[in-house]
């Protein structure tokens, strides 16, 4: 793999990253409210378009925030479910400080935990966003897009009296065209790594996608356009050698700080060039429709974070599995490295499903990584990988 | 009792005076026998999803949790089930419950053999559906989940005709399943049906609520895990317990006092997980204690179904306030007047390990308790029968010791 240095290419949006708990600071003391929330199905337009700052409290991989959460969580639950407790708890993490709200989708029974101990714990006014789990891709519960709009314009009431503002369709629609912008780039720097020759790795994507989890949207949006600029005008080209395996990443969420499986895969030789993340590039799919900057922009809202690709807390397998092999074929993949973070139940409980389809369909061998944030298994996982991609290198000759 | 269908149970202390109570047994464990022979279709389903869509659709409910773990785990002692979940792509961090419950559907060792499956989703389970998700299609079974939109209530409306129509696709699709047509009249005589064994629950809970306390610990919590389907014909049941009723009634008017059971016992009630170790309900009255309610069923008969309204509106309606439907705070707020009715002088949570939404609700629970009951609490954690045996044992001794 060709050595590349992309210090220039995020210098400023990290140098901006480092200076956001001082600006988010700074902003609240000019009464701007800060909402956090942690699953990509809370609609940011809504909280930008009452004038507030969304961050994803989307941090993870800190073995000792995991363990403070045990306060309230047992040490048998998902790990980054007790770390969204461990920081509040133990003060390091800025962002689970600088929050005046939690607005939370009701995902999976972790998560609802969670809310349940910020808002008891915490004293810190929870929005709830009921979510339908049943709903299909081939729309056969309308009734389940009607509920969610209902939820989503009582979301926008609640964040509109708690922001002391009504939030109105105007604003709205431009917060439409704010996150849309944000997304296509996005969706464009994810596109890269699908070649063989590209200006920025997956893992670079990866790690500027969850920068905007937490900056103000439009800074974000004007660094993507730069960086956008660099890459496209770029002569620099990271060339793969075709002796590593190109490998798609899927499983739980990969929290902000959550390294572990991935400096592993680099290190073993993998090039990861596609993910079925929540954090990754599923954040990034699908834009609010024209229709909705137009038209009802709750209604757009609601039929854009409904039928995105469905997390596995909710019933359609099968367009998660269709999913997952477009992308491993688009991508052409040749393995993938399922990454389920310990007492995921949800995720965990595909894998075998999503193996043997992949398998089925494209000859793509899959490798289950079963793990927590500790550091104790990395010799395991370590051995696991390098034999996987060995094996991968094998048939690939 | 140390016959018959509890021989796998012989470490166990049962009442061996109270017959109905092994009618009532017998009656459930035969309901296997009953589903197979009777020609109609059976449901799989999950304990707290109710009952009346699948009754009022001509076929029987089976409590598939319930059952394979109270045949397979508890009575017959075959825990090795696990590999064959494990092999299925379930992790075998999973609760043991769910664990037993696949690997038994997926080793045919279920019984009866059932035709469909349907659960509701919600504030229900997650691992519980993703066994069910597996167990489908490993089984090429048909499958429907309905979901329960969150409890709030400013969400009234929208959530209650979302679920509605959640219901209605539901009966259209056991009317596919099994060909019958599900009308009000039928949903009507099955909630009636069903609300016959929910008030025989309620009017358990009263018996228990006073100063007589006429059925032991061990054997109340198994009628409340024979609830989940009732032996898949409610009315029978019902007449079943009806009779258990009366004797527990007599035995109330006449001053009875379970052997074993001290004057004056500490009044215990428990919340929390199903646990599959028996034990624990000797336990309780080994040490000065007895057992005056618990809540591992309470959201399936928590209040009975309005019977004097359109049947499909009582039903959403009952359903989405079911306790477990609700945020844990919301719930905590009704529990605490349940567990009041109760009298206990102690509470004991109980957790399963492997299990997320109950045991991590734990630290909320026990402080609730303490701040609005001002109750004494114990937190157990169990997982398969006789794997905590001594641990509860002396984890309960203490804590009767500290209460009394």
């Amino acid at each position: 793999m060709a050595n590349y240095d992309q210090t220039t290419l995020t210098a400023s949006l990290e140098e901006l990253a480092n200076e956001t708990p001082r600006r988010i600071t700074e902003a609240k003391k000019n009464g701007v409210k800060v909402v956090g929330y942690f699953c990509p199905h809370v609609p940011e337009e809504i909280i930008l378009a009452g004038g507030m700052l969304p961050i994803r409290l989307a941090f993870g991989g800190d073995v000792s925030a995991a363990a403070a959460g045990e306060e309230y969580l047992k040490p048998y639950s998902c790990p980054y479910a007790r770390c969204c407790l461990g920081y509040r708890l133990e003060g390091k993490n800025p962002y689970y400080h600088l929050i005046d709200a939690l607005c939370v989708a009701q995902t999976c029974e972790n998560l609802k935990l969670v809310q349940e101990y910020w808002q008891k714990y915490f004293n810190i006014p929870v929005f709830k966003l009921g979510l339908p789990h049943t709903h299909d891709a081939f729309r056969t519960r309308p009734h389940a897009l009607e509920y969610f709009k209902h939820e989503i314009e009582h979301l926008r009431r609640e964040l509109g009296e708690f922001s002391g503002k009504p939030i109105r369709d105007g604003d709205v629609r431009k917060a439409i065209s704010l996150c849309n912008k944000i997304r296509e780039k996005l969706h464009i720097l994810y596109e890269y790594p699908r070649e063989e020759t590209t200006p920025i790795k997956w893992r670079e994507v990866l790690n500027i996608t969850q920068a905007g989890y937490l900056v103000d949207r439009g800074d974000f949006l004007s660094e993507l356009t730069n960086i956008q600029v660099q890459t496209s005008n770029s002569s620099r080209r990271l060339e793969t050698d075709g002796s590593h395996p190109r490998l798609m990443i899927s499983g739980s969420i990969i929290g902000i700080g959550d390294n572990k499986i991935l400096d592993i895969i680099e290190t073993a030789g993998g090039n990861i060039i596609a993910d079925a993340v929540c954090t990754g590039s599923m954040f990034a799919r699908k834009n609010v429709t024209i229709f909705g900057i137009m038209g009802n922009p709750i209604e757009a809202i609601a039929e854009r974070y409904l039928y995105n690709i469905p997390c596995p807390c909710m019933t359609d397998l099968d367009k998660r599995l269709g999913r997952m092999v477009k992308i491993a074929r688009d991508y052409r993949v040749n393995g993938v490295i399922y990454y389920s973070l310990k007492y995921c139940d949800t995720w965990r409980s595909e894998f075998q499903l999503i193996k043997d389809r992949l398998f089925d369909e494209l000859a793509i061998p899959s490798l289950l990584i079963e793990s927590d944030y500790s550091p104790s298994d990395v010799g395991t996982i370590r051995t696991k990988v390098e034999a996987f991609i060995e094996l991968l290198g094998g048939l690939m000759q | 009792m140390t016959t018959g269908i509890f021989d796998g149970l012989a470490d166990l202390r049962f009442d061996a005076s109270l017959n109905s109570f092994q009618d009532l047994v017998t009656y459930w464990i035969d309901s296997n026998d009953r589903g197979k022979t009777s020609g109609k279709k059976i449901a799989a389903k999950s304990p707290l999803t109710p009952a009346e869509p699948i009754l009022a659709g001509g076929a029987l409910p089976f409590d598939l949790l319930n059952h394979e773990n109270m045949v397979h785990s508890i009575l017959k002692g075959h825990t090795n089930l696990h590999h064959q979940a494990v092999e299925a792509g379930i992790s075998p961090e999973f609760d043991p419950w769910n664990l037993v419950m696949l690997g038994s559907v997926l080793s045919d060792s279920s019984s009866p053999v059932f035709n469909m499956m349907t659960a509701a989703l919600g504030g229900f389970d997650d691992q519980l559906t993703k066994s069910f998700q597996i167990a489908s299609r490993a089984k090429s079974l048909p499958l429907r989940f309905w979901e329960v939109p969150r409890y709030e209530p400013e969400a009234e409306k929208w959530a209650l005709s979302f679920l509605e129509q959640e219901l209605k696709q539901l009966f259209n699709w056991i009317q596919h399943e099994t060909g019958n047509r599900i009308d009000d009249e039928k949903l009507s005589e099955s909630i009636h049906n069903c609300n016959l064994v929910r008030q025989d629950m309620l009017t358990l809970n009263s018996y228990l609520s006073g100063s007589i306390i006429p059925i032991p610990a061990l054997e109340y919590y198994i009628v409340q895990m024979l609830t989940g389907d009732c032996g898949m014909d409610p009315l029978a049941f019902h007449n079943k317990f009806a009779g258990m009723l009366n004797e527990l009634k007599s035995r109330i008017d006449s001053g009875f006092t379970i052997p074993n059971v001290v004057s004056s016992p500490v009044r215990v009630y428990i919340c929390g997980n199903e646990s599959q170790e028996l034990s624990l309900f000797n336990a309780i009255e080994d040490y000065g204690g007895c057992l005056v309610g618990c809540d591992f069923m309470l959201p399936a008969y928590y209040r009975l179904i309005d019977e004097n309204n359109s049947p499909l509106r009582s039903l959403a309606d009952w359903v989405w306030r079911m306790p477990n439907n609700m945020s844990i705070s919301q719930r905590l707020e009704a529990e605490v007047e349940a567990i009041k009715m109760q009298k206990p002088d102690a509470v004991i949570i109980c957790s399963l390990v492997g299990s997320r939404s109950i045991p991590g609700a734990e630290r909320m629970v026990r402080d609730t308790v303490r701040e609005s009951l001002s109750l004494p609490t114990l937190s157990i954690e169990t997982t398969l029968p006789r794997e905590n045996t001594e641990k509860i044992d002396y984890q309960v001794r203490a804590f009767m010791e500290m209460v009394r």
